[in-house]
């Protein structure tokens, strides 16, 4: 394992990273979060102007799990999504660790 | 990063910009505000259509090499350009979930009714995230091979519902009773932003052709092309249904279709309306979720095949949630999407950021010469 060496502000004292060359590319999980509030924001605020509403009742109202729907699946869906962008970064970050030794 | 490199031929672009065009226009029925006249407002439009992809064929002449998203950056610099790529990152993922709802909403209404709406989403965004893994050149080779079908039966159903005897050319009298304002009224914003103006969409995939001396003609060639085949298509459903029904049905085209019945064999040909739509969402998808991708590769700088899946998921979801009903759907692309999402992005922010470009690349020629 790579160990990086950080020097504290102002006291001048360092110390080692264990942690450096293991941290995850999460750019794309952040790329996910941030599309997707946007988009969630959008369809929110296109629905406060055709029913003339607020933007947070109109957020409540498509986001809520409504019981008896199928929209179990489509959430399930998003999930694995979600989770798939993290695997993908770890996968990317281990690759590079690998080709590096 | 690794730049993958991909490339589509002039015919296959030609093609994906006929399924592209056809696509959910032919489903959801274009023109109503003209009533009988469609017909003409969108051959109208068609020629505006030529315009407006010549213009982001000059728009993308002067950079080439360079797609929408990089002449931002080469613009603005990198911070405002990949703001202003991300603004059409959400453009493009939304409206891919609008046009995948369109046809989710014609599967459950026509051949799938006890098949939820959800299953629909998920199964058609599987198909568009393993085509567009696999590249831009699968999108093409795919269209290649379905695009005679596609024809084929947009032709036959005309002449079909002709020899059935649906047809009624007194639907398209009086031409011109009220002058050329409803069919202005047609024209501008509704045809022209929907389905002429969202080419704008392959700003992103015409750096992709071989040759680019061509792209132009050939644009131009398969924008007249799906224009005469939304002409056709507007003519058989007013004739077979007359305007007011068309402006009353959901999908005017399959409602058309079911006027068909030749030697009391061949009826009930829905499905053939659902083969060629289905296949005109699927390319419209897969062109707008790629336009979104590519932004996203570019702002992110990691392949765009990395985040196919996780972004898809998210398309998915929002073709289920974006509205909760048909009516809402069609309401909301006839009132907000036109005038706050189509006109800015598809020509007010390329209208007002071509002098800036002709100033920044004759800057860049001179330094080149001077340097020289």
């Amino acid at each position: 394992m790579q160990f990086a060496v950080h020097t504290i502000p102002y006291t001048g004292s360092t110390v080692k990273n264990m942690s450096v060359g293991m941290e995850v590319e999460i750019m794309r999980t952040i790329m996910f979060l941030v599309v997707f509030l946007f988009l969630i924001l959008l369809i929110a605020q296109v629905d406060a102007v055709i029913y003339k509403s607020y933007l947070f009742v109109e957020l409540e109202r498509i986001t809520r799990l409504q019981p008896g729907t199928n929209l179990w699946m489509v959430y399930l869906f998003l999930c694995i999504g979600f989770l798939f962008s993290i695997w993908i970064g770890i996968k990317e970050k281990l690759d590079k660790i690998r080709k590096r030794y | 990063m690794k730049k993958l490199v991909e490339q589509i031929s002039l015919w296959q672009l030609y093609i994906i910009i006929i399924c592209f065009q056809i696509g959910s226009a032919a489903l959801v029925g274009i023109g109503n505000d003209a009533k009988q006249d469609a017909w003409i407002a969108v051959m109208i439009a068609t020629i505006l259509g030529v315009g407006t992809i010549l213009f982001y064929v000059f728009f993308l002449s002067k950079l080439p090499d360079k797609n929408l998203f990089e002449i931002f950056v080469f613009c603005f610099g990198k911070w405002v350009g990949k703001s202003l790529t991300f603004l059409y990152v959400i453009y493009f993922f939304y409206i891919a979930a609008r046009v995948l709802r369109d046809f989710c909403e014609l599967l459950v209404s026509s051949i799938f009714e006890y098949t939820p709406i959800e299953v629909i989403a998920i199964s058609m965004m599987f198909i568009v995230i393993y085509m567009l893994q696999h590249g831009l050149e699968v999108l093409g080779r795919t269209s290649e091979i379905f695009f005679p079908y596609v024809i084929t039966f947009i032709v036959t159903i005309g002449i079909a519902i002709f020899l059935s005897g649906g047809i009624e050319f007194k639907n398209l009298q009086p031409v011109l009773s009220e002058g050329f304002g409803p069919i202005l009224k047609a024209v501008f914003p509704g045809l022209l932003t929907f389905p002429f103006g969202e080419a704008i969409a392959f700003t992103l995939i015409i750096p992709y052709v071989g040759k680019v001396k061509k792209v132009g003609k050939v644009t131009s060639a398969a924008v007249l092309t799906s224009g005469f085949l939304l002409t056709y298509g507007a003519l058989v459903q007013i004739t077979t249904l007359g305007a007011t029904l068309k402006e009353r049905a959901n999908f005017p085209l399959l409602s058309a279709s079911r006027e068909i019945s030749l030697l009391n064999f061949i009826e009930r040909v829905d499905l053939v309306i659902v083969f060629f739509v289905m296949f005109g969402i699927i390319v419209k998808v897969t062109v707008f979720f790629y336009g979104g991708l590519k932004g996203l590769e570019l702002i992110v700088n990691k392949p765009f095949r990395t985040m196919t899946f996780s972004m898809g998921t998210i398309i998915a979801f929002l073709a289920v949630i974006i509205s909760d009903n048909f009516i809402e759907h069609i309401e909301e692309g006839l009132i907000f999407v036109p005038f706050y999402l189509h006109l800015p992005f598809q020509f007010i922010i390329p209208f007002l950021m071509l002098p800036i470009l002709l100033w920044k690349t004759r800057k860049k020629k001179q330094k080149k010469e001077t340097s020289l």
